[in-house]
């Protein structure tokens, strides 16, 4: 036990200091950075971003996004610098506007237009009495209990 | 020989399939019972022809027959055996044979247990089966023949198996995944029949609801290993892309999602059954429209398939031909059906509604968001939709059907008195609050948002299952009596639902709380983070059977513990394919990955380091969901019929 | 219940219409092989660049493409492709065709090795270790060819290698029609 302290305590001395690949002026440009990298797609991979592909470009790209971070650039300075090189199609994330409104908004307002429009039909019919509430079998059992009964009464 | 004997069974399979898809329907509606009880040989028979082919299929790989042409492309003398023998579904043409193998599988299953169903219905239901398994084997036979040979110039030895696929996660992930998709098929035959039949009565939903959430119960467990796999395999620390191929699958997941839920309630309060029925109808088209878009390429993915026009026309067409006539039936008959039982607004039936349309809501963005780009191609622009999408339209909804899931538990069946509303409404809160309290030292940390909202959720529907649990044991004379009257399919639907409470507490920490980063790392040297020192020991070279790889090892301490993680980088002698293997120590509350990328120079490489903060809460939810999935077909009501059988 | 039957059939009509719609969608896709990143830069002004000149000391400018129709090519001594194209290009710079290059991700001396072994048919190369230039240019990956107009426009984008036939279709006729 003691001898595996002081290896690991040798080990330390020895180590020189390693460093991250990409030295960040503030905790928060790292954020940025790594959640920037995850946002665009690499342009020659089939489907990865630039920070799950090991392409050459997506290196280059890395670099000029860290760079641009950096260099104090806002996260949509970047976006829209390289959209004007790549297209959108560098974009994971689409920009809400244009056709890409339908995108963004058309599959959650179709549904709340459903989930309304079941809503007023149901207030149409809504049962309203305990009697409205019973199901049609449950009519059924009941007439049938009822008519029982009346038998036997008789 | 045996590749010959084996591609003969599958063309006399598809001979098979075309005599159980007419003459059973034929019996059945001419009420001839001897036509219509060839039904059930016919599938058996089915599957023993396609198993047999399949069998021969994995022989050729196993014998290394390097004359037929897609074990040339996918095998290699040097690959493990147990690799040889999941090659054959690793790829476009084998996969589709165990796809068929898996859809007769399910066709004999039914044949076999359905006994104590009319043979009507039966004949039916098999000869749908057997209409899609038509599809499906003409396919396989016509485009993407597996047994195609390269008589007589064959080469001496194979291109090897796609190395990403050479890991266990691969081995079970194609099958399970396909057990589900197609398992959706008999949901499908289920629905159509009784749309045939004009009985869409509570019997349907009775019959199907075993097979469905079977079904899903694989799907479950396939997306999670692929999920799994994703993870340690691609290097890259993800679990889940929103890759069209993921979709894909997840899609006829939602839906199958909303479909066994709404099978409850049809076939316990005889409401929503026209829905119902339609959710089976899309959700087997569903997966049948994920079948198209991995296998045609048309949308570019990571996994997808290669590219082939001819393929993609023909499951296209086939695609066309299912949707277009389950509607058209739906429409033409669907409406006959009439709800027998009623509610109010506050009730349960609303609860699973509800949820059953915001589950709509979710599928609608995933198909949206997986389409969009070729709908836009269309429009000559190109565009890519991913996860930051994905994650801000889908985590609102998620988080909304939460709410609503935990509100379920205590809403009542019909009507909800306003007072006792109130009061059981407090009472979770309460409890939600106090959950909250109780870890608030420990997630203090976070300045998220969707941290604390997410916290609330899942404690808001912890809080409703146990008050559920609760009322349901408060009259009995103790708790463990009263736990031992609750019934299978109940704890079901508790497991399941704590599942997904596992998945989202995963799915919220993960993406908040975890650690990365990029580092520049020489052997010897050491590098230290909050709570971490990771150390490169040595890197070395390492033989494997079909490739040679650099390794290198780390030693990784975390507060007084030390382990050792091992990342591999891999070149694999056959393709010249580079892979790199992570090296991972999984742990309850977080996993420590690290992978080893690129010679920077002479000494040093650099480095990814991962901590994943409870990312195996995720998968643990998964197996969660698929158990109460399992319980609840234990439950004694399909036991019972199963006896009655026996007797019978 | 002819009320929910009413339902299903107004419903039917927009149901299949949407579904045909996908369904004739998913057919053109099928056939359809456009390039997956569409070039930004065709039909607009050369980007302003500048960069030092593949061995010499000396910096060239973008805006010194300019005066006559000079194709732009982007290339590396570890591109497998290159060396597919390269006689090629050899065979344009005979027929008098002006090509610039820019040497991409690649070393000095591994940019001299490649070219001696197989002939220099460029003018000059722009010596781009970083991907800088290819970057401003929307480049994925070498080879790709630009053609840049006498005043200095971009009028055409080659992803991949460029041959006889690429060149007689594509290139040509834009350098004739002017």
């Amino acid at each position: 036990m003691k001898l595996k302290f002081f290896f690991v305590l040798i080990m330390a001395f020895a180590a020189q200091a390693a460093e991250t690949l990409l030295e960040f002026s503030s905790k928060e440009n790292e954020q940025r950075y790594y959640r920037l990298i995850e946002e665009l797609r690499c342009p020659k991979c089939l489907n990865q971003s630039i920070a799950d592909s090991n392409a050459g470009i997506s290196e280059d790209l890395r670099n000029i996004v860290y760079e641009k971070i950096e260099a104090g650039r806002s996260d949509r300075e970047i976006k829209i610098f390289l959209k004007e090189r790549y297209g959108d199609f560098i974009l994971y994330q689409p920009e809400v506007g244009g056709a890409n409104l339908i995108l963004w908004f058309a599959p959650v307002l179709f549904m709340l237009g459903v989930i309304v429009t079941l809503l007023l039909r149901y207030r149409k019919n809504e049962p309203k009495s305990e009697e409205d509430l019973l199901s049609v079998s449950e009519i059924k059992e009941l007439e049938q209990l009822l008519d029982e009964q009346g038998k036997g009464e008789k | 020989m045996i590749v010959e004997l084996a591609h003969f069974c599958l063309i006399l399979a598809l001979l098979v399939a075309l005599f159980g898809a007419i003459f059973p329907m034929w019996g059945s509606f001419y009420h001839n019972s001897q036509m219509a009880r060839l039904a059930r040989p016919a599938a058996i028979l089915q599957f023993l022809l396609v198993f047999l082919s399949f069998a021969g299929l994995v022989h050729a790989f196993v014998t290394d027959n390097f004359t037929v042409k897609y074990v040339a492309a996918h095998s290699y003398s040097q690959l493990p055996l147990i690799y040889k023998f999941c090659a054959a579904w690793g790829a476009h043409e084998g996969s589709m044979l165990l796809w068929i193998v898996i859809l007769c599988g399910w066709s004999a299953a039914v044949a076999l247990f359905s006994r104590q169903l009319p043979e009507q219905a039966v004949a039916r239901v098999l000869s749908v089966m057997s209409m899609i398994t038509i599809g499906f084997l003409s396919f396989s036979i016509f485009t993407s023949n597996p047994f195609e040979t390269l008589l007589p110039h064959f080469p001496i030895d194979g291109r090897d198996l796609n190395p990403l696929l050479q890991d266990f996660g691969f081995i079970i992930h194609p099958p399970f995944l396909y057990m589900g998709y197609v398992g959706f098929s008999v949901a499908f035959a289920f629905a159509i029949a009784a749309l045939i039949g004009g009985e869409l009565d509570s019997a349907w939903a009775r019959w199907s609801r075993p097979w469905t959430v079977a079904a899903w119960i694989f799907l479950t467990i396939g997306i999670a290993l692929g999920s799994w796999w994703a993870y340690y395999e691609l290097g890259w620390g993800g679990w889940w892309f929103w890759d069209p191929v993921e979709n894909a699958s997840f899609m006829p997941w939602l839906s199958g999602t909303a479909l066994i839920h709404s099978l409850a309630v049809s076939e316990k309060r005889g409401v929503f059954k026209t829905w119902t029925v339609f959710l089976a109808l899309i959700t087997f088209c569903l997966s049948l429209l994920g079948t198209f878009i991995v296998r045609s390429g048309v949308i570019t993915s990571v996994h997808s398939f290669a590219q082939d026009p001819v393929r993609g026309m023909f499951i296209l067409i086939f695609l066309a031909i299912v949707v277009i006539a389950a509607l058209t039936l739906f429409v033409l008959r669907g409406g006959a059906v009439k709800s027998t039982g009623r509610y109010q607004l506050i009730s349960r039936e609303s609860a699973l509604l509800t949820n059953n349309m915001f589950l709509m809501m979710a599928l609608l963005i995933v198909l949206t968001g997986t389409l969009f780009p070729l709908i836009m191609e269309a429009f000559d622009r190109s565009i890519s939709v991913g996860a930051p999408y994905f994650n801000r339209l889908f985590s609102p909804v998620m988080l909304v059907l939460l709410t609503i899931l935990g509100a379920g538990h205590w809403l009542h069946w019909k009507r909800n008195g306003k007072a006792s509303l109130l009061k059981t409404i407090r009472t979770v809160s309460l409890i939600t609050l106090g959950l909250l309290l109780a870890t608030a030292y420990w997630l203090r940390g976070f300045s998220d948002f969707y941290v604390w909202i997410g916290m609330t959720v899942a404690f808001w529907v912890v809080a409703s299952l146990l008050l559920d649990v609760f009322n349901k044991t408060k009259n009995a004379s103790s708790l463990w009596r009263g736990l031992q009257k609750i019934k299978a399919s109940y704890w079901g639907m508790q497991t399941a639902h704590l599942g997904l409470v596992f998945a989202l507490v995963g799915i919220v920490l993960v993406s908040f709380a975890s650690e990365e980063k990029l580092i520049k790392l020489a052997p010897g040297e050491t590098y230290k983070m909050e709570g971490y020192e990771f150390t490169f020991e040595r890197l070395g070279p390492v033989q494997g059977p079909n490739y040679i790889a650099t390794r290198g090892t780390f030693s990784v301490k975390e507060q007084e513990d030390i382990f050792t993680l091992h990342s591999e980088k891999r070149r694999y002698t056959a393709s010249g394919q580079v892979m790199t293997e992570a090296g991972i120590n999984p742990g309850f509350t977080r996993d420590v990955y690290v992978s080893l990328g690129e010679t920077l120079n002479e000494r040093d490489w650099s480095v990814r380091i991962y901590i994943k903060a409870f990312v195996r809460w995720i998968w643990l939810g998964a197996i969660l969901m698929a158990l109460g999935g399992l319980i609840a077909i234990s439950d004694r009501r399909y036991r019972l019929k199963l006896e009655s059988r026996v007797a019978a | 219940m002819s009320d929910s039957k009413q339902t299903l059939r107004t419903l039917a009509l927009p149901l299949f219409i949407v579904v045909l719609l996908f369904l004739g969608l998913f057919a053109s896709a099928l056939f359809d092989d456009k390039e997956l990143v569409p070039s930004m830069r065709s039909n607009k002004p050369l980007p302003e660049f500048n960069a030092r000149v593949l061995f010499e000391e000396r910096t060239a400018k973008s805006s010194e493409i300019r005066g006559e129709y000079w194709l732009l090519n982007f290339w590396g001594s570890w591109c497998p492709t290159c060396y597919v194209e390269h006689p090629y290009l050899m065979e344009l710079k005979q027929r008098g065709v002006k090509i610039i290059g820019v040497n991409y991700k690649d070393t000095e001396a591994e940019a001299a090795r490649f070219l001696n072994e197989l002939g220099n048919p460029y003018e000059f190369s722009f010596f781009d270790p970083k991907g800088r230039i290819a970057i401003e240019m929307g480049i994925t990956a070498a080879p790709e060819t630009f053609l840049i107009s006498p005043d200095g426009k971009v009028l055409f984008h080659r992803i991949g290698d460029m041959n006889e036939r690429v060149y007689n279709t594509s290139f040509k006729p834009l350098m004739e029609g002017q």
